[in-house]
């Protein structure tokens, strides 16, 4: 009961601050970034491959440079770009594509706060809703990694060589949401009726209360 | 045939969509009028059972095991649905105003016809529960854990012993309506 309580708790205190950070940031800003996470994500689930050979291209090229390729001798420079390793190889590239999408993210929020202005970016409910799914999103891709960092035995629950596997991530993301459930209904089962009571009057008050230009009947 | 909770959970799906159709303004006369007839039946249900179970049992007769729970049933049901009828076609206490802009209006129209959806669809199962599913006899043996966990949470079932509680939101919606 209470590790559901906290479970519940913390999770609201980040989906909270990620609203906040929604509010803060206005609805445009958050559109981006959202839309740039997605996209990005799909990209490198999809064409990693491309992105791998390009990093791996760049650090030859480099290599050579600094070999003396340019300068020296380009045969003695060629054979030791021939026996060096690639910089991204088949057990590091999720590692590889992993960090390329949190670069990406991090690039996306600071951009996009230095280029959509302030006026541009409408501060309303829409954009409270997309910093929390924001949050709620880089939550499923980071969990495995926190839980890793974070357990005792410094193993993750989930796979975390399924970091860009898009089903698994959905599947975090089902399960984290079921999890908010079964937390939320912990604390109110233990009140029984007067709980679902409690609840059903809390929604209903709220919504009358929220009803513009008076609640007065025109029956 | 399916788990009894699919075909519930069926209307109250289909009362959750009719609610985002209507609007969280509308939807709230409606919950008024069945908070009201929840308290109505589950505050008389004794003595109504009382009178109509003698009178089915006249007419029934003893031998017709399932004659008077049939009526019984499907006398609440009828009064539930009748009033439930009126509540959203009728010319019923409504609420004034403009709902509130989406996102949070279509989030409240959503909120409000789960409730809507949980007290229609959880009464319409308490009335079969109640008396033995005279309608469908053969689902009983089938009950999923879900299926059993949600019977102790039905609507009638929750103030069976003190109905007086359903007047709590019932007043405060109508001091909010009143206040304006």
């Amino acid at each position: 009961m209470i590790g559901e309580v906290a479970i519940l708790i913390s999770l609201l205190i980040y989906l909270t601050f990620f609203g906040w950070l929604g509010w803060r940031r206005g609805f445009a800003r958050e559109l981006t970034v959202a839309i740039i996470a997605l996209l990005s994500w799909l990209l490198l689930d999809q064409s990693g491959d491309i992105v791998v050979a390009m990093a791996n291209l760049i650090a030859a090229g480099l290599q050579f440079a600094f070999d003396g390729g340019f300068t020296g001798s380009a045969d003695e420079a060629f054979a030791a770009l021939a026996s060096a390793p690639e910089l991204v190889g088949a057990d590091t590239r999720d590692a590889f594509l992993y960090v390329v999408w949190v670069v990406v993210l991090v690039v996306a929020y600071l951009a996009t706060g230095w280029i959509i202005p302030d006026k541009k970016s409408e501060k309303n409910g829409w954009s409270i809703i997309l910093g929390v799914l924001n949050g709620f999103f880089f939550a499923m891709v980071f969990l495995p990694s926190l839980d890793a960092l974070f357990s005792p035995d410094g193993e993750a629950s989930a796979d975390l060589d399924a970091g860009l596997d898009l089903l698994a991530m959905m599947g975090r993301g089902v399960s984290l949401l079921w999890d908010v459930i079964v937390a939320f209904w912990g604390l109110i089962a233990p009140l029984g009726s007067v709980g679902i009571l409690i609840l059903l009057t809390g929604i209903l008050v709220i919504a009358a209360m929220s009803i513009r230009g008076g609640a007065k009947a025109k029956s | 045939m399916g788990p009894i909770e699919i075909l519930y959970l069926t209307i109250g799906i289909i009362v959750v969509l009719i609610g985002l159709a209507r609007g969280y303004v509308k939807e709230l006369g409606s919950t008024l009028i069945i908070l009201v007839a929840l308290f109505i039946l589950t505050f008389f249900k004794e003595p109504v059972d009382a009178a109509l179970g003698a009178t089915a049992q006249g007419a029934f007769g003893s031998e017709e095991g399932a004659g008077p729970e049939l009526f019984l049933s499907l006398f609440y049901t009828i009064v539930f649905v009748a009033i439930v009828f009126t509540g959203y076609a009728g010319r019923t206490l409504t609420f004034g105003g403009h709902p509130a802009p989406p996102p949070q209006g279509l989030l409240l129209s959503l909120l409000v016809g789960i409730i809507n959806g949980y007290l229609i669809a959880g009464t319409l199962w308490y009335y079969q529960e109640a008396y033995g599913y005279p309608f469908f006899q053969p689902f009983q043996s089938e009950f999923t854990e879900a299926a059993q966990a949600m019977i102790a949470f039905l609507p009638p079932s929750l103030f069976e012993d003190n109905p007086v509680y359903w007047i709590i939101p019932v007043a405060i919606l109508l001091i909010i309506r009143v206040r304006g």
